[in-house]
């Protein structure tokens, strides 16, 4: 459904990307992670549009994303994207960060926007903060009217930029209920995150992400179990140094799965 | 006015008769100047080169001249500059022009501060969920703009009130040449009726400035704007 | 480098912007071909400059709200020789010779003295009033002088006029190093307050101050004192010249100046 074939991007002299092509289908949940610099969020700027490629091509249900004269604000309303910052709206209360790309972009009347702004809050489980400025709120109450925002749109595709990691710690699971929710509801989402509990019992596919090109693909599983390059392993092992406590998280979603 | 006028009485005279058009002028003037303003301020920010350029070089030029030498040009200099208007109303249109070109650069200037104190990040993520970099700027970065600019906004206000006295020099009857007028009758009475006209210029921008200044800082915070 | 020199041109583009606009507005169509006397008739109404800070010849009265003094009488005549009324421009006397080279007024009346500076921007009418210049100081103070250039020996600043009168030219040719100030009234509240031990102005505004107690130690007979408009309009200058004339003749005048001094 989304396809991004031999993707280029440099800043200046410093290159960014070098070749990166995947592949994500309906449904599918990918999660890419890898050390800091290495091209992750870059990636994800560049999958809608905000930051075209310098080389390769972006292909959105068989439209080539990168064709001149395409029309890019259409195209990133189809793109939803949650940010690292959240990057709400400081203005507007939290309903209205909903509703504010369904009155401006989908053109939809102001009472329809509004019921279905609060139905993704609701979803969220923000329902009681609909009348809250972002100010007000916590960053993980912000993360989940960021992700409210995104769901709004009805995109084919959420691209979700580390939402977790500017997080307090206790906060960060309330985030990632959400986003295995909406994960298992069908809703098709790349994803950079260090969280492995999330990517393990929600990820079909994980790329791992070096210096602008990705060293090794696979299952949860495969990570997990049996990575293949040292510098996977030795990022790993950092990891669950760093991210231990979350195994917690994991095994809760795996008895849910079970059930 | 009684034969010996006290200070009372002086000070509601100024205030009747001088007031009315130096809020004109303020209000005509902080008007003008915040729409080329604004313009000058998006040109700055989103124009590309060129326009930064342009605005720039604008606000350099009208920020070195006097506002007096402004006023001056644009009442006497330009003659037909407003052939269109009344002949008696001339001058008077004549200072706010110089009045909003001058405070058009300045305001220029702070809301430009204002446009980039709002977070990037906000811009995009309105880029991202479809809006034109219009819609974005209309809906997201200019409402928040607006309101950080309220502080420094009030303060342009105390300076263009004050400015507006110049108009005196080519006979608008404003606060300050109603107070030479009334000192011209009563020549003992010189020093405590620019006391008064003093008084009055402070009553009509401290109040204003602190209201709008303080309370709207208070209220930004409060909203998590403007950096804390 | 680059940046700096571009900057400049856009400098250069601004200021001649403004030219620009300049010499577009002179060449109007409408200012420049009706003579300014049918453009009086036609809006019913002169356009009269003056400063009301110089009593007897023009003040604001704040009891009546009506400018009041000699200068404002003879206007009168002037208005009823052309058959329109006065409309007053009231502003900084530094203002009044721009404002009516620049057309925002049809003429001046504000005591001003005929002098050679004066004469080559604008056109006079025949002199309607001669007054004296006095030297004045406070009532306490023990100078004497018996020319101008005494006052050169006086330290610097001690000496005030108002800036633009011919009593700044006479004190620039005396080669006194004097203050300026843009009203009497500020020179003499000043003069009262200490600020300069000296004074230089007409004799009539002196009477509007009396209560100062200053006395007078010296006097110059003052240049004659005309109305003023521009020379590009012969016509207005003969109607001007008209009434003052067989203002004269008539004795109104000499009424006036009974009336006024």
């Amino acid at each position: 459904m989304l396809r991004i074939v031999d993707g280029w991007k440099s800043y200046g002299d410093l290159q960014v990307l070098k070749g990166v092509s995947f592949e994500v289908g309906e449904q599918e949940v990918k999660v890419i992670f890898g050390p800091s610099g290495s091209g992750k969020s870059t990636l994800l700027r560049c999958i809608n549009m905000l930051d075209p490629l310098d080389k390769g091509e972006v292909h959105l249900r068989e439209q080539n994303l990168m064709a001149p004269g395409i029309n890019l604000n259409a195209i990133r309303a189809r793109i939803g994207m949650v940010f690292q910052h959240f990057n709400l709206f400081a203005h507007l209360k939290a309903i209205d960060n909903v509703s504010i790309g369904l009155r401006q972009v989908k053109k939809l009347p102001k009472e329809e926007a509004r019921a279905k702004a609060l139905e993704m809050l609701n979803r969220v489980k923000m329902a009681e903060w609909v009348d809250h400025y972002p100010a007000q709120l916590s960053g993980g109450q912000q993360q989940r009217v960021g992700i409210a925002r995104a769901l709004s749109m009805e995109p084919d595709v959420i691209l979700f930029d580390e939402p977790t990691s500017a997080l307090d710690p206790e906060l960060i699971g309330e985030v990632l209920q959400v986003m295995l929710d909406i994960a298992k509801s069908g809703t098709t989402m790349i994803v950079v995150t260090h969280e492995m509990g999330f990517a393990r019992a929600v990820a079909s596919e994980m790329l791992f992400l070096d210096n602008g090109v990705i060293v090794e693909r696979g299952t949860p599983q495969h990570f997990f179990v049996s990575p293949k390059s040292e510098r996977v392993k030795q990022f790993l092992k950092q990891l669950d140094i760093l991210y231990g406590s979350h195994k917690e998280l994991l095994k809760r979603s795996n008895e849910e799965e079970s059930k | 006015m009684v034969e010996t006028p006290d200070l009372p009485s002086i000070f509601f005279y100024i205030l009747v008769n001088g007031l009315p058009l130096t809020l004109l002028l303020t209000a005509l003037g902080l008007l003008g100047g915040f729409f080329l303003g604004l313009s000058l301020a998006i040109m700055r920010v989103y124009g590309g080169k060129d326009l930064d350029l342009v605005s720039s070089g604008y606000g350099k030029v009208l920020r070195g001249i006097p506002l007096l030498v402004l006023i001056y040009i644009f009442v006497f200099g330009i003659p037909g500059i407003f052939w269109f208007i009344d002949p008696l109303m001339r001058p008077l249109f004549g200072v706010i022009l110089a009045l909003a070109l001058r405070s058009g650069a300045y305001q220029s200037q702070l809301f430009r501060g204002a446009i980039l104190s709002v977070d990037p990040g906000q811009m995009m993520a309105a880029r991202a969920m479809g809006m034109s970099q219009f819609q974005a700027f209309r809906h997201i970065v200019l409402p928040q703009a607006l309101r950080l600019a309220i502080p420094s906004w009030s303060n342009e206000y105390a300076v263009v009130i004050k400015d507006s006295s110049y108009a005196y020099a080519v006979g608008i009857i404003e606060m300050l040449k109603v107070a030479f007028r009334v000192s011209a009758n009563y020549p003992l009475l010189w020093a405590p009726t620019m006391g008064v006209v003093a008084i009055l210029y402070f009553i009509f921008t401290y109040p204003i400035t602190r209201i709008f200044g303080e309370r709207q800082t208070k209220k930004l915070k409060k909203l998590g704007m403007g950096g804390g | 480098m680059r940046k700096g020199i571009t900057a400049i041109v856009i400098i250069v583009c601004i200021v001649a912007g403004f030219a620009a606009g300049w010499l577009f507005s002179a060449f109007l169509p409408g200012l420049t071909q009706v003579s300014l006397v049918d453009q009086i008739k036609a809006r019913g109404y002169i356009i009269v400059g003056t400063s009301s800070d110089w009593p007897p010849f023009e003040v604001f009265n704040t009891t009546t709200q009506e400018l009041e003094g000699f200068d404002i009488d003879i206007s009168e005549l002037v208005a009823a020789e052309l058959g329109v009324t006065v409309q007053w421009s009231d502003m900084d006397f530094d203002s009044l010779i721009g404002a009516c080279t620049g057309g925002t007024i049809d003429m001046v009346a504000a005591a001003i003295m005929v002098t050679p500076e004066r004469a080559e921007v604008l056109a006079h009418s025949v002199p309607y009033i001669r007054v004296n210049e006095l030297i004045i100081v406070r009532g306490d103070s023990i100078l004497t002088i018996t020319k101008l250039e005494d006052l050169a020996a006086l330290p610097a600043k001690s000496v005030g006029c108002q800036s633009g009168t011919t009593q700044e030219d006479e004190l620039i040719d005396a080669g006194v190093d004097y203050a300026s100030y843009v009203s009497a009234l500020l020179m003499l509240a000043d003069l009262d307050a200490g600020g300069i031990d000296v004074a230089f102005i007409d004799e009539p505004v002196l009477g509007q101050y009396m209560a100062y107690g200053f006395k007078s130690i010296f006097s110059v007979p003052a240049e004659p004192t005309a109305l003023w408009c521009k020379w590009e309009e012969p016509e207005l200058m003969a109607a001007i010249n008209k009434a003052l004339l067989e203002a004269y003749k008539d004795g109104t005048i000499d009424a006036l100046i009974a009336k006024w001094f």
